[in-house]
């Protein structure tokens, strides 16, 4: 049973690797990393704090869109290429062959950002000299964020076509992104059924913003351990639940 | 057996095939319909362990463009354990539609089938399953030994026999000489026998083969076909389905016949097949005169080295047996020929009821 999911899970994670779109990300992200890093600014400090900033966002960004395109057209190309025959008719669960899938992609964008994570974490070592157990922290709240948003492209893809995928979560993130500051805002400003819907929204939307430890890092604030704990727990079960709710969906699909 | 047979002609070599199919044990033939009586008395469940494949009233209905389009309807068969079945149809006949139904890929609309007694809509009813889909295709970077590799941990092979497992495999599907080049470098036939390669890494017990031999070249048929002998003789579960008619009646035990998602015929293929009134006489010692006067009797007449093969009608037997006599030709044999399996699958899918046409769906 193990055995057999981690053969589909290294059949996922061989394919993703492979593509160029993970490739060009990462060694973008990278290039744009060692930039920051190398070119020289007038006070430590701020270069310091321009590394982190910059590190964190290309991390993310490089992170978060292999994984939206990945996961996107990861059922569309097996079912449409007649790759999901020989694998589905193997004495495994369809829950199973999504796990792996999404499990296979996430390693792969994973290891891209292991590597962008090494290129910002030794930039910082030879600017301080150390690494702070924060950026550590950032990077790992990071990796949980592109889970989510592959979690939830995977969802969105039981539903749609790959490009519409592509463009509804994107489209979700980025609402996700602003929910803190500008949802609430509107809630708080509006009564009755409005009031009602936005809270809602709010409610079903990713907070990504919970994630996000960027300024805490290039600021030096230190994070509550209880938050942290928090913030973890809500993006594992918002993962989850998209997972499960992918699986739902995969679970009678006709291929 | 088959060499002497083939000299009375194709046609009859065909039938001497199907008589030594018949006989192996493995067939059920005759006794099969006895031993489902006495399932049905001992009730359901001891009934669906003997299939290696059971549908009842498998039926699927598609909606296209608001249309209802039945591709199986009520299907209802049996496989026997060790039996090698051909399923049988025209383009469109409902195979693919049914053999995904076996392996859950679609929910049947209406009724349920089993593999070896489990619902096929659990995932343990495909553990003894080996399948080959038509038109396969794999990640095209992958190599087909990598793939194997794969798929014997997805089937449950022991890690300490996937080695072994892998080259019989790649052996047996004649794959082993390009194991190790991507599949996206393969052609289409090479691709084929990966496909049966990687349907064989399991070691199943049951064979599912949607169209094997499609877009095989005819030495790779042949092969092919050999290849699923060897397997029956090792006394695997064979269901393929085809419509190339006489791949099918050289190794089946049984026939199934569909047609429009109906199925109109299922048995051995001499069950199947009926005597024509067509006679194959073969003559030796015949001089030219007696040969020119044999063919104005003969619908043909072939040499073939010494002898004279001719085909010919009830009367023209009579004929062509007492003009041998007066100009002193020995007769070697008289054979009646049986229909070919495809003259059967002509026949009855010609005296077919024709379907009514899709209806509107609500
Ligand atoms: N997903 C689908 N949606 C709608 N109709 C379908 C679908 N799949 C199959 N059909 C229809 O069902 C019928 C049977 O198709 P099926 O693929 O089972 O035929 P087949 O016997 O395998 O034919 P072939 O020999 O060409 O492979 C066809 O009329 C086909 O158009
Ligand atoms: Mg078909």
């Amino acid at each position: 049973m193990l055995r057999a999911f981690l053969a589909l899970v290294k059949l996922s994670f061989l394919e993703a690797v492979r593509r160029q779109i993970l490739h060009v990300m990462v060694l973008l992200s990278m290039v744009v990393i060692a930039i920051a890093g190398t070119v020289t600014f007038f006070d430590l400090g701020v270069q310091v704090k321009i590394v982190k900033d910059t590190g964190m966002v290309m991390i993310l960004l490089a992170g978060s869109l292999s994984m939206v395109f990945l996961m996107s057209g990861a059922l569309f190309h097996d079912i449409e290429g007649r790759l999901v025959y020989p694998v589905l008719a193997r004495p495994i669960s369809r829950a199973m062959y999504l796990l792996a899938r999404y499990a296979g992609a996430l390693g792969a964008v994973s290891l891209g950002m292991t590597l962008m994570s090494a290129t910002l974490l030794a930039l910082l070592w030879v600017h301080l000299h150390y690494v702070s157990a924060m950026a550590i922290t950032a990077i790992a709240f990071t990796y949980l964020e592109v889970a989510l948003v592959g979690a939830l492209a995977l969802l969105l893809s039981t539903l749609f076509t790959p490009a519409m995928t592509v463009a509804l979560t994107l489209f979700v993130y980025l609402l996700g992104s602003l929910k803190m500051g500008y949802l609430q805002h509107l809630a708080e400003r509006n009564t009755g059924l409005a009031k009602w819907v936005i809270t809602a929204v709010s409610a079903v939307l990713p907070n990504m913003e919970a994630f996000r430890l960027k300024d805490a890092l290039v600021h030096d604030l230190s994070v509550p351990t209880g938050y942290l704990l928090l913030a973890a727990v809500y993006g594992v079960a918002y993962a989850g639940l998209c997972v499960l709710l992918s699986i739902w969906r995969f679970h009678r699909r006709e291929v | 057996m088959v060499s002497s047979a083939t000299k009375l002609g194709h046609l009859t070599a065909k039938s001497a095939v199907f008589s030594a199919a018949s006989a192996m044990p493995c067939t059920s033939g005759e006794g099969q319909p006895i031993r489902k009586e006495e399932n049905l008395s001992q009730g359901i469940t001891a009934m669906q362990a003997q299939w290696a494949i059971e549908t009842r009233d498998l039926t699927k209905t598609f909606i296209l463009r608001k249309q209802f389009h039945t591709a199986v309807h009520n299907l209802n068969l049996t496989v026997a354990d060790g039996e090698t079945v051909g399923f049988l149809g025209a383009n469109g006949a409902g195979k693919t539609t049914t053999i995904k139904m076996l392996l859950d890929f679609i929910a049947p609309t209406r009724g349920q089938a089993w593999l070896y007694g489990i619902p096929s809509s659990e995932p343990a009813a495909r553990r003894v399953v080996g399948y080959m889909p038509e038109q396969p295709y794999f990640p095209r970077y992958l190599t087909p030994g990598e793939l194997m590799y794969a798929h014997a941990a997805l089937a449950g092979v022991p890690p300490r026999e996937t080695k072994l497992r892998v080259e019989i495999a790649l052996e047996m599907a004649r794959a082993d000489s390009f194991a190790h080049r991507p599949i996206g470098k393969l052609s289409k036939g090479m691709t084929q026998r990966v496909a049966l390669a990687q349907a064989l890494v399991g070691n199943p017990h049951l064979l599912i083969l949607d169209e094997p031999a499609s877009g095989l070249d005819p030495v790779a048929r042949v092969e092919m076909r050999s290849v699923l002998q060897a397997l029956k003789e090792q006394g695997k579960t064979i269901f393929l389905s085809s419509h190339h008619l006489g791949e099918v009646e050289l190794i089946c035990d049984r026939v199934a016949i569909i047609h429009q998602g109906h199925l109109l015929a299922y048995g051995t293929p001499e069950e199947l097949t009926q005597q024509t009134d067509r006679f194959v006489l073969v003559a030796e010692g015949a001089a030219p005169q007696t040969e020119r006067n044999l063919r104005s009797l003969c619908s043909s007449l072939r040499r073939d080295g010494t002898q004279l093969v001719g085909v010919t009608d009830e009367r023209g037997v009579y004929d062509a047996i007492a003009l041998l006599r007066e100009h002193g030709a020995r007769l070697v044999s008289v054979s009646q020929q049986r229909e070919t399996l495809e003259e059967v699958f002509l026949r009855i899918v010609a005296n077919a009821p024709t379907t009514q046409p899709a209806s509107k769906a609500a």
